[in-house]
């Protein structure tokens, strides 16, 4: 009884919680969260076609020299993450969650630097020692999906091309590096420089008439 | 007054004692639940297998994430609380794939139903230590997977379709009888059927803070992701209004199933109808997500509310097998 009353609770408050809830939910936490009772906002919306949950991967483009800047050395080769896999297992899932995650803050709105410096020193350093590289510049791409079938597309967006360049944002993108303290990472641009999406649907054109109905 | 009262409130505290041991208290038959263990056995060993790919770039000592920063990045998410213990992070590239292969021979073990409460709670204990060595990338399946062996622990599934059965069942059972009926077996797939219709709505009420689950157009937007989905749709562009209708019946379909299945599933003549309606809404998921795991791990639960004429066929051979 006890049992079923807590994973209620956690289940009752996956995606968002009132106070109490996060009262309970930290209350039940050395049970809940340590058996994976509490799925902890994992997203069994799977999607609210927002741009945060469209398809975001890791490219890297590595350099031997770390203590040289990317600029002033010659690309030795460039990673793509996910490379390979299937979209049945889940192995390119974990690479397009971990991608998600970092755009989300990298996102204006939600914008967390020490989140996003952690992840792509992480991943940096590991896809370097992999290499034996000692520089990259790492980038998070976004690819936008098109809008659905009523709605136009927003031009410069080709219709039967949806994984055309024009898709593909650049979210994110640092320089990191590996010196004698470990792995370094400095941002390139900081999303306060770039203007504000005007948007949420980047490759929508104007909507034909009663295709969409707005939410309040 | 207080004597009508009184006899409506015993009368009621009565009904619903008897409601809750019938519910929870009424022996079963094993077998329902050795063959759920047989068949969740099967789905963590294929779960497994799927991570052996990448294996030391997840979850190694020197993964993507290294330990110090998925413990960071919980602590700059908010989350105020933090179990999630692992003991994979203690592991170079070259030394976790042999805990791996461990974690695949437990749960090929419980699969077999050899010692099955110490291979279950082991199969349990590994796959949580892959969702708490990197929560961040932890899928839908997990939760799902978790729960099921952890009460197909409880329903002492090992007690028929086993090894445990074979090796040891004389000795516990003069006579080699087959194993009566138990109220551990009923526990277990009570726990399930609870469990996966509080699932189910938790499932449901979370689409419905999202726009794109009420306009219509959330499998859209699944299917036209050029990276991740598995099958390509995008044709359904093509066929402009046609193409919006047909995704919108998808959405809708597969929210009112997740409304209706926490509540209609306890309704003996919906139940059969929501059982095989599963079979296509899941099978339309994860042509839509790639979610083939945690679509299957859904149908197994599902199982759980199978009657049990519906194992006849399984149960006849066992009792007319020689003693």
């Amino acid at each position: 009884m006890l049992h079923l009353f807590c994973v209620g609770v956690v289940l009752a408050s996956n995606f968002r919680r009132s106070l109490l809830q996060n009262e309970l939910v930290r209350i039940f936490a050395p049970y809940t969260q340590l058996l994976d009772f509490d799925p902890q906002q994992t997203p069994y919306f799977y999607t609210f076609g927002r741009p945060i949950d469209d398809d975001a991967v890791f490219v890297l483009d590595l350099y031997a020299k770390g203590e040289e800047p990317a600029a002033g050395q010659p690309l030795v080769r460039t990673v793509r993450l996910p490379a390979g896999g299937s979209n049945w297992f889940g192995d390119r899932q974990r690479y397009f969650q971990l991608a998600r995650l970092l755009a989300l803050y990298a996102d204006p709105e939600n914008e967390n630097d020490d989140i996003t410096s952690e992840i792509a020193r992480s991943v940096g350093a590991r896809i370097m020692r992999e290499s034996a590289s000692g520089r990259a510049v790492l980038r998070v791409v976004r690819r936008d999906t098109q809008p659905p079938p009523t709605v136009p597309l927003a031009a410069g967006f080709p219709e039967d091309a949806p994984t055309d360049r024009a898709y593909d944002t650049v979210i994110y993108e640092a320089d990191v590096w590996l010196d004698e303290d470990g792995a370094q990472v400095q941002r390139r641009s900081s999303a306060a420089e770039v203007a504000p999406r005007q948007n949420t649907q980047r490759t929508s054109g104007t909507a034909a008439p009663g295709t969409n109905s707005a939410q309040p | 007054m207080t004597t009508t009262s009184d006899g409506y409130f015993s009368d009621v505290t009565a009904a619903v004692g008897r409601g809750w041991n019938r519910f929870w208290f009424t022996p079963a038959d094993p077998l329902q639940a050795a063959l759920l263990r047989i068949a969740i056995g099967l789905l963590a060993i294929v779960h497994l297998v799927s991570l052996s790919q990448d294996l030391g770039r997840w979850y190694s000592r020197e993964a993507l994430l290294s330990p110090d920063a998925v413990k960071k990045l919980l602590a700059e998410g908010g989350e105020t609380a933090n179990y999630h213990y692992s003991y994979l992070g203690n592991f170079t590239d070259a030394d976790i794939r042999y805990v791996h292969w461990a974690a695949i021979a437990a749960a090929a073990a419980f699969t077999l139903g050899l010692v099955t409460p110490i291979s279950g709670a082991l199969t349990a204990a590994a796959l949580l230590a892959y969702v708490h060595r990197v929560p961040q990338v932890a899928g839908h399946l997990e939760p799902v997977l978790v729960f099921l062996v952890l009460y197909l622990v409880v329903a002492n599934s090992g007690a028929r379709l086993s090894l445990d059965r074979r090796l040891f069942g004389r000795r516990q059972q003069p006579g080699g009888e087959l194993p009566s009926t138990s109220i551990a077996a009923n526990v277990g797939l009570r726990l399930i059927q609870v469990h996966l219709a509080m699932f189910y709505a938790m499932m449901a009420l979370t689409k419905l803070y999202g726009d794109a689950w009420w306009d219509g157009n959330a499998i859209w937007y699944l299917v036209a992701r050029t990276h991740s989905r598995p099958v390509d749709f995008s044709w359904l562009r093509g066929w402009g209004r046609s193409g919006a209708l047909l995704i919108n019946f998808w959405t809708h379909a597969i929210v009112y199933y997740e409304l209706a299945f926490a509540v209609l599933i306890w309704n003996r003549w919906a139940r059969p109808l929501m059982l095989a309606l599963g079979l296509i809404v899941w099978a339309s998921l994860v042509v839509a997500t790639g979610y083939l795991l945690f679509g299957l791990a859904m149908l197994l639960a599902s199982a759980a509310f199978l009657p049990r004429e519906f194992f006849a066929p399984v149960r006849q051979p066992q009792l007319s097998s020689p003693r």
